[in-house]
């Protein structure tokens, strides 16, 4: 075989690799005019070997190993492409070879992930100051608390020191008085028997006072000082409360003139009030409903009444069933009286007396 | 008459070297993809460095002159045409290679 046999043959085969190769191959010479193009290369560029062998295509020009370059199909279509340069010989003289993948697809999906990822972020971003604005809401919602607390701690402080103050100025001079008088009383029972009841009777008074004394200290203890309603309003509301869930009308009056009292007091009979008032909406069948609170000197007293169609008192099971003992039980605690009256087609009448302290 | 002559004949010469040494380059991109970018930035510091002075650099989108890229029968962007001064030459990539380029625009044997 021949020199010039073995270089054809050679080149050849090396023709054979570039047109069997998936990606575009085109040799350009020392000027960068077209010399061969593979099928894949005539695919990616839209032309036609025919077309582009001698045309004038351009010397490539990469820095590195590859370059990112835009294809343009004759079609108009853009395609990206990674082009690779090496030096290779073509009919004898020094040649390249511009290798081109199409990653046009890669590109896309890049960009596509991108996008999503800086959708992402921005989800992010925008979860995190929501999420900050719910902790900076929630902080100052603590600290407001903590404000709060203190006021009523405060409160609380000054309210000990208003009774102690009370308690000074009024119940201990109360009992040096007392004292006062006993002695004086004492010492007159040898020789003067009508000073000395003179003492006793103004040591009594003086005993009746404090007393009286104590008792406006210890109301004046009561939780609803600091801030519960007195016993007219909670009623007011249960009342109203009631009317607004229930089709039933409920009147509520009150007579006297409303005093504090006791707070376990005024919450045992607002628990009456409330079971009464229940019991009377789930059996009574009634269309009205009336309570009124009275206060007298002496007394306090609840009426709980309704038009509805009453029962029979006697039989104990209808009167158990209603929670009668239990109310009973309560009266009783407070050392009160209750009465309930009924007869079938007439209504129900629930009366609660109980005694309070006499107050000044 | 000679004096005039003289004038002429030195305005010519003045053109012809101005005229000489300058060069006619284009640079056809698309968009402003990374390697449009890249080519950009390439081609102006090789002016500024080598052609102050006596350059004519046009960057033209192929996106924006479709016709453009058409006439200068172009099958990949970024591609640099030297116009002038002739011949005429071609490269394409990222024109990253300043030694090849430099070669291939007569600037450096």
């Amino acid at each position: 075989m021949s020199a010039e046999e073995t270089l054809n043959r050679r080149e050849s085969q090396f023709q054979n690799l570039i047109v069997s190769n998936a990606d575009a191959m085109v040799v350009l010479d020392e000027e960068g005019v077209a010399c061969f193009l593979n099928p894949a290369a005539e695919l990616l560029l839209g032309l036609s070997a025919e077309e582009l062998v001698g045309e004038l295509v351009g010397f490539p020009v990469v820095g590195g190993e590859t370059t990112e370059i835009d294809i343009l199909h004759t079609g108009g279509e853009i395609r990206i492409a990674e082009m690779r340069v090496a030096d290779t010989e073509w009919e004898g003289k020094e040649a390249y070879i511009a290798t081109f993948r199409d990653i046009t697809e890669r590109k896309r999906t890049e960009e596509a992930l991108a996008r999503l990822h800086a959708e992402l972020e921005t989800r992010v971003q925008e979860r995190t100051a929501e999420l900050a604005q719910a902790v900076e809401a929630l902080r100052q919602e603590a600290i407001e608390r903590l404000h709060a607390e203190e006021k009523q701690i405060s409160m609380v402080l000054e309210e000990r020191t208003r009774i102690a103050r009370d308690i000074h100025d009024t119940l201990a001079q109360g009992f040096t008085g007392i004292v006062i008088q006993l002695e004086v009383a004492e010492d007159a029972l040898a020789d003067d028997l009508e000073a000395a009841r003179a003492h006793l009777l103004r040591a009594r008074e003086l005993a009746r006072e404090s007393l009286a004394e104590a008792r406006r200290s210890v109301w004046a203890l009561r939780p609803a000082v600091l801030d519960q309603p007195d016993l007219v309003s909670s009623i007011a509301s249960l009342v109203s409360k009631l009317t607004r869930e229930s089709p039933i009308s409920i009147e509520f009056t009150s007579h006297g003139d409303p005093r504090p009292l006791l707070y376990e007091m005024e919450s045992d009979l607002l628990r009456l009030c409330q079971e009464a008032l229940t019991n009377a909406l789930r059996h009574a069948r009634a269309a009205n409903l009336r309570v009124a609170l009275t206060f007298d000197p002496q007394h306090v007293q609840l009426c709980v009444e309704d038009d509805g169609q009453g029962f029979d008192p006697s039989m104990p099971s209808q009167s158990r069933g209603f929670g009668f003992h239990s109310m009973q039980e309560r009266v009783e605690r407070l050392g009160g009286e209750l009465i309930l009256a009924s007869e079938p087609g007439q209504g129900t009448r629930l009366m609660v007396m109980v005694p309070v302290p006499e107050i000044d | 008459m000679n004096e005039n002559h003289d004038n002429v004949k030195g305005f010519e010469e003045a053109l012809s070297q101005s005229t000489a040494g300058t060069y006619v380059l284009r640079l056809y991109v698309v968009g402003t993809s990374p390697v449009t970018t890249r080519a950009v930035r390439n081609i102006q510091a090789l002016c500024d460095q080598h052609l102050k002075g006596r350059y004519d650099l046009e960057v033209i989108d192929i996106t924006q002159e479709r016709e453009a890229a058409r006439k200068a029968q172009l099958v990949a962007a970024p591609t640099l045409i030297k116009e002038l001064p002739p011949p005429v030459r071609k490269f394409i990539g990222d024109m990253s290679s300043t030694e090849v380029l430099l070669v291939g625009l007569d600037l450096k044997e």
